[in-house]
């Protein structure tokens, strides 16, 4: 007997992405599970008589699709099943999330985005860039931005609408795109809150597929994608890009794969200045490993918070988890302890769980602030640039007057510059240039996302 | 404090499901009074008793159905708003009686790596860098509000100090912030046990919150169960079912996708401001899946399937129906046009639209779908009429 091949057709989502597929026998009995290739042959171990059968996908948007097929004879060796066009999906959106939505001007009116950069050693910025937004056609938009281009460091997306508090939402460096959706529900509480979510998608292919699972609460396809296609790659490929080494780190983590693991760990230890989640990972495998080293991970902790915040809201929940435990624990508590847990629930306090990327309200991504109040955002920098020095007493004008004109590239990194500290510099601390200038700078770098769609 | 069920804990051997159950509708200092002490504005609830109810009863009347883990004991705390009239009586669902049962809980639980550990809560819950649950007598001390909360998320860290490798969380409660807990930089819960970071056992830990992070869970006012209780509860008797050697088993890592499915069909009829976001938060899983119930021979699960047309215009002017090939049902069809559901057995069925007297739309027959827990959309259609030249 030949060896039989399934393959699993698609028109919609791209060659080689991997799915986990059920396959069934006529009672619905199952009889294999595993992960195929979207349009590409997987040799199946079995030997199927003539029948019914049954081929579950699961997408990663949350969707079971049953697909029956019949095979006519045993001798055949290959089968191909065709997902209905009308189901493909591979995103992550739960299905009746954006079902009958459609993006409007009323959506989109006043929505901005920009994106904030920092390496290691440099204050954030305000990165200027062009970003192309298109209707993705399923009720959201989608965005794309060179961001491949970006340097290796630390980066948000920021969005922000009429008055609603700015939103920080961290991305990767390397491949990655955003996707607008209306926020899923409203309620009284939510009325001043932004109009849309963002979806962030970054890493290989196989990683957003195993975060979508992971979000729709499928831990078993979630098992089977992190078995059969990350780990495997994890030992071959030294070119696993960030934000799917660290995916995978976590997923390792979390089913405590300690082999594959400590190659991760050391993988990711060449972005230790750029990417907190390699602390965090580091720690957690110290905590959890056996026997313990517990002072190594207090110190990556301590690490991490240094380095910044994680790129993962997983990683966020680890790091404010592992801080915690520390603290209550008197021989591994210290002052350096006790301030880092301090620093770092400044943001999980305002952080948003929901997302897989870290995501939390902030004004700049030094300063989270509260998402139902405390300043009103627009009010206040308008308050802020007409009498800066009564609103920002740290932001001084004092001296700063320029003579000759500088060039608008020269204008906006200085301004961007001012405009951050004057957000972020705490009282007391060095004077900056006119908060005046920053947010004249803040407002012309707005990407209007109306404007951009249309 | 109510144990409902309890056998073969001296039975080291025999793995055992204990679960604690707690159900709080009565916040005596919360509402007009605690608003005016800038306590977050909440008030008493009505269905936390019931679900927390309809979960231990349910265990304890389907304990046949559990794999190999048998039932060991179910810990219901419930704390219903005394009638009007009545006088209060002792806080039933207090922190300390909270955790005076988890400490019994924990010790059960940790008796055998093979124990399965189920908790649920069902109250008001409030979300900050920590998901606080609160206990009854949330409020009662004038300057330390939150010493009668729960900092959930350290207490699933200290579950990380138990032996059972299989636990189990579901908060059904809102997560939502208030204006005050945002303000208030001394928020912290309490943790029901401390987390000791030398002791971390490994262990499949499985969240199911029923609102996603700054969200609201929804009770039901008319006497029955949360929403997400009903979610659970159908996934257990078959909704997040899958046949395997012949039987149909509910695993731990198929429950939150199946509630969630279940949950966004429900959102489907109800308006845009009611509609609940849980959240399947995946824990730890370090021990792999772990089947929780077979259901026994005879029972066949069911799944919720939504009927419409494909292009979706045709579906107000179609009537559907189904007719099951295995099992072998009678044709059944909606009494009227448009979208349509129907709750059917797992199995093969031939499926339809039935679209009279329409110019452009037609009507269709779907042989052979395939129905499988928990939710399945069927989308008949092509039912676009082919025009003939001149009309």
């Amino acid at each position: 007997m030949s060896k039989l091949t399934i393959t699993l057709s698609s028109k919609k989502i791209p060659t080689g992405t991997p799915l986990v597929i059920d396959l069934l026998d006529a009672s619905l009995n199952q009889m294999w599970r595993g992960s195929v290739l979207v349009n590409e042959p997987y040799p199946l171990s079995l030997v199927l008589r003539a029948g019914d059968y049954v081929v579950v996908v699961g997408l990663p948007s949350g969707q079971d699709v049953p697909i029956l097929f019949y095979l006519a004879d045993e001798d055949i060796s290959a089968i191909e099943v065709s997902l209905p066009p009308a189901l493909e999906r591979v995103g992550r959106a739960a299905s009746s999330a954006t079902s009958r939505w459609a993006y409007s001007a009323s959506h989109l009116d006043n929505v901005w985005i920009r994106l904030w950069s920092r390496d290691a050693a440099r204050p954030w910025r305000v990165q200027r860039w062009t970003v192309s937004v298109k209707d993705a056609g399923d009720g959201s938009l989608r965005g794309e931005f060179e961001a491949d281009k970006l340097p290796v460091g630390q980066h948000y997306l920021q969005i922000g609408s009429g008055s609603s508090q700015p939103r920080m939402t961290a991305i990767p460096a390397g491949r990655a795109s955003f996707v607008l959706r209306p926020v899923a529900r409203y309620n009284n509480d939510e009325a001043a809150g932004l109009p849309v979510d963002i979806e962030i998608d970054a890493g290989t292919t196989e990683a957003q597929v195993l975060l979508g699972y992971l979000t729709n609460g499928d831990l078993e396809r979630a098992q089977v994608i992190g078995k059969d296609v990350l780990v495997p790659r994890i030992s071959g490929d030294r070119r696993l890009d960030p934000t799917t080494a660290v995916l995978s780190a976590y997923y390792c983590l979390a089913c405590r794969d300690f082999e594959r693991l400590t190659q991760l760990v050391d993988y990711l230890s060449q972005w230790k200045n750029s990417l907190p989640d390699y602390a965090v990972i580091a720690a957690w495998k110290s905590f959890r490993q056996d026997p313990p080293a517990v002072e190594v991970g207090r110190d990556f902790l301590l690490e991490a918070v240094r380095c910044g915040i994680p790129i993962y809201t997983r990683g966020l929940r680890l790091l404010t988890d592992g801080l915690r435990m520390v603290e209550d624990d008197r021989d591994l508590c210290n002052d350096n302890v006790r301030r880092a847990g301090n620093r770092l629930r400044q943001f999980a306090q305002m952080a948003d769980w929901r997302p897989p990327f870290t995501t939390f309200s902030a004004v700049h991504p030094n300063k989270p602030i509260n998402p139902r109040g405390g300043i009103h955002w627009l009010s206040d920098a308008r308050r802020a640039a007409s009498d800066p020095l009564s609103y920002f007493p740290w932001a001084s004008t004092e001296g700063e007057e320029r003579e000759e004109p500088i060039s608008s590239a020269e204008a906006g990194e200085e301004i961007s510059a001012a405009f951050s500290r004057a957000f972020a510099r705490p009282p007391g601390l060095q004077s900056t240039r006119s908060a005046e200038m920053a947010y004249e700078a803040f407002q012309k770098d707005l990407t209007n996302l109306f404007e951009a769609a249309s | 404090m109510k144990k409902l069920f309890f056998e073969g804990i001296e039975s080291k051997d025999q793995p055992l499901l204990h679960a604690l159950i707690i159900g709080i509708d009565h916040y005596p200092y919360l509402g007009p009074k605690g608003i005016a002490r800038k306590l977050p504005p909440l008030d008493n609830l009505s269905s936390p008793s019931i679900s927390a109810n309809a979960l231990a009863s349910w265990l304890v009347e389907h304990k046949s159905w559990l794999s190999d883990a048998k039932l060991g004991s179910v810990d219901l705390i419930v704390a219903p708003v005394p009638p009007a009239g009545h006088a209060p009586k002792a806080l039933a669902g207090s922190l300390e009686t909270i955790g005076e049962a988890f400490d019994g809980w924990f010790d059960r639980c940790n008796t055998n790596t093979q124990n399965v550990a189920l908790f649920y809560f069902c109250g008001h819950g409030l979300q900050k860098d920590n998901l606080l649950l609160l206990a009854e007598n949330f409020g009662s001390v004038k300057n330390a509000p939150w010493m009668h909360a729960i900092d959930f998320d350290a207490t699933y860290r200290g579950m990380s100090n138990c032996s059972a490798q299989t636990q189990y969380f579901i908060i059904d409660a809102c997560r939502q912030w208030s204006q005050g807990l945002l303000q208030d930089l001394n928020t912290s819960g309490v943790s029901l046990l401390r987390a000791d970071i030398r002791n971390q056992r490994p262990r499949t830990a499985v969240k199911l919150y029923g609102a996603a992070s700054s969200l609201a869970a929804f009770g039901d006012t008319s006497g029955k169960p949360s929403r997400l209780a009903r979610a659970v509860l159908a996934c257990f008797e078959g909704k997040a079912a899958m046949k395997a050697n012949g039987k149909w088993c509910v695993g731990v890592d198929r429950i939150g996708q199946a509630a969630q499915l279940l949950i966004e069909v429900g959102n489907r009829s109800l308006p845009t401001e009611q509609h609940q976001v849980i959240n399947p938060a995946i824990g730890e899983f370090a021990v792999g899946n772990r089947t929780l119930l077979v259901l026994p021979d005879g029972i066949h699960p069911s799944a919720l399937v939504e009927f419409d047309c494909d292009p979706n215009e045709a579906t107000e002017y179609a009537q559907f129906y189904h007719r099951g090939i295995d099992p072998k049902t009678k044709k059944r069809g909606s009494v009227c046009t448009g979208a349509w559901s129907d709750e059917l057995l797992a199995g093969i069925y031939d499926c339809g639209a039935t679209i009279t007297q329409h110019r452009h739309f037609k009507s269709k027959l779907l042989p052979h779908e395939i129905i499988i827990p928990p939710v399945r959309q069927v989308r008949v259609g092509p039912c676009t009429r082919r025009l003939e030249k001149g009309h």
